[in-house]
């Protein structure tokens, strides 16, 4: 799998070049790189994916009694666009050694790393019996669903890679903390690994910056390192440096961060216990619930699904504590659907 | 029970399948019997007891259900009953002109709502 770096930050930081260095200082490795701007995605990619939506949403629609649409007609849903960035960075890793993608504002950043989760939710919901047996001739389209349903695993996959990483650009100003610190618990939560933290155009003596502005920057940087544990936060001025001193640029600079579960549920006291890594800024934050079979993790608005163990299917969740590392959540069998459990617990003999 | 072949009234004792004499009858005359053996199978009086189980159904079942637009407003209807039975275990309803067509999204179950855990700091 090649190495991909997506790079974002606050608006008029500099994102960009730092790309172009990330991208330069690659290169100069000697590895193939290609980077990618996620507001300019190749067009012939869009017009693909079109064409996918045409035959998954349109049918759908069509289905419903809704005119057919050419798949050009699809190709300016912002959605789309989003897609085409991500099916670009895919066919980028079968080529590259290593993909860098600008994508932009913190903004474009979060609609990247939250799409694929929101297409499967979608397209679970739409693969049903029901589905399926509705109409004479929903064959078709539901083959199209499924065949939507890989690829956007796929794209997933590509993404939630342990050789993906976020790097985030923020300036050393005070109202420049908590959009970074939002961003990286973002993308811990969907899955991806922030390797890094660069404060561009860091005020420097030599610049003529005053001990106020440089005593402000620093206190930036020093809260932004204790807010991100193990991320490093790195400065960068006017001259862009793509990775902290002593460390090659393609490296994954940070051990894995990303919210994930921390093995399988483990027999405790009467019942289980589940423990889940995330970062403390996100474990501060997070809820946690059940749905059908899976677990709900929110945070700051964001919202993602786990497919629970099979043993905690047949549990109810009674509790969670917030440690150092994350989760841990306390199960015990539901009597509902577990019959001995629920005799036992009364006296009653077989 | 009506008789549609036109013979002579039944006795209200008499099961609407039998298609023998009517009761207190002559017993027809032995060369009606043609060369039928004893004991062997009575294929003519066969099709003519399946004729009138057609002609009961078609009377008491096909023709009253013909009218019935939506199944689950007669739940006294053997046919009605059975469309809904058989809807319900596929999960859709079969429209009265034709094919099944695809259930108002009413009736897709709602979804579980999140159960919010607990949490406590350590």
């Amino acid at each position: 799998m090649s190495r991909i770096v997506i790079m974002a930050g606050v608006g008029g930081a500099g994102t960009t070049s730092l790309v172009d260095a990330t991208v330069r200082d690659a290169r100069s490795t000697g590895a193939s790189v290609r980077s990618i701007d996620a507001a300019e995605p190749q067009r012939s990619l869009a017009l693909d994916l079109s064409a996918l939506v045409s035959a998954t949403i349109g049918s759908m629609a069509v289905s419903s009694g809704a005119d057919r649409l050419a798949p050009e007609a699809w190709a300016s849903l912002p959605g789309v666009r989003i897609l085409a960035v991500l099916d670009e960075m895919r066919r980028a890793c079968l080529e590259e050694d290593v993909v860098v993608v600008d994508a932009g504002s913190l903004v474009t950043l979060r609609e990247l790393l939250e799409l694929p989760h929101v297409l499967l939710r979608l397209l679970d919901a739409s693969l049903t019996p029901r589905s399926a047996m509705a109409r004479p001739d929903s064959g078709a389209l539901f083959d199209s669903l499924s065949e939507a349903r890989l690829q956007v695993l796929h794209l997933q996959s590509v993404l939630t890679s342990d050789s993906t990483s976020v790097r985030l650009v923020g300036r050393a100003e005070a109202d420049g903390i908590d959009p970074v610190v939002a961003a990286a618990g973002t993308a811990s939560l969907l899955g991806l690994t922030v390797d890094g933290v660069i404060l561009a155009r860091f005020p420097r003596r030599r610049d003529g910056a005053s001990d106020r502005v440089r005593k402000q920057a620093r206190r930036v940087e020093a809260v932004l390192q204790a807010a991100l544990l193990h991320v490093p936060v790195w400065r960068s001025s006017d001259r862009p440096r793509s990775a902290p001193k002593g460390r090659a640029v393609l490296d994954v600079l940070a051990p894995a961060n990303a919210v994930a579960p921390l093995g399988e549920p483990v027999a405790a006291g009467d019942g289980y216990r589940w423990d889940l890594r995330m970062p403390g800024e996100v474990a501060q934050r997070v809820r946690a619930g059940t749905q059908g079979g899976a677990l709900v993790l929110e945070c700051r608005g964001v919202h993602r699904w786990l497919e629970l163990p099979a043993v905690l299917k047949r549990c109810v969740a009674v509790d969670g504590e917030r440690t150092e590392g994350g989760l841990s959540l306390r199960w015990v069998p539901d009597a509902d659907v577990w019959p001995r459990a629920d005799r036992e617990e009364r006296g009653v003999d077989d | 029970m009506t008789d549609h072949d036109g013979a002579a009234p039944r006795s209200p004792d008499e099961p609407w399948w039998y298609s023998g004499p009517p009761h207190g009858a002559e017993p027809p005359p032995a060369e009606s019997q043609g060369s039928q053996e004893p004991g062997a199978i009575d294929w003519m009086g066969m099709l003519a007891g399946a004729a009138r189980m057609v002609d009961w159904a078609r009377g008491a079942v096909l023709d009253p259900h013909s009218e019935h637009a939506d199944p689950t407003e007669h739940a006294d209807c053997m046919i009605c009953r059975t469309l809904v039975v058989v809807g319900d275990q596929v999960g859709m309803t079969p429209g009265a002109d034709g094919p099944p067509s695809a259930p108002p999204s009413a009736e897709a179950p709602e979804p579980d709502p999140i159960r919010w855990i607990p949490l406590h700091d350590r």
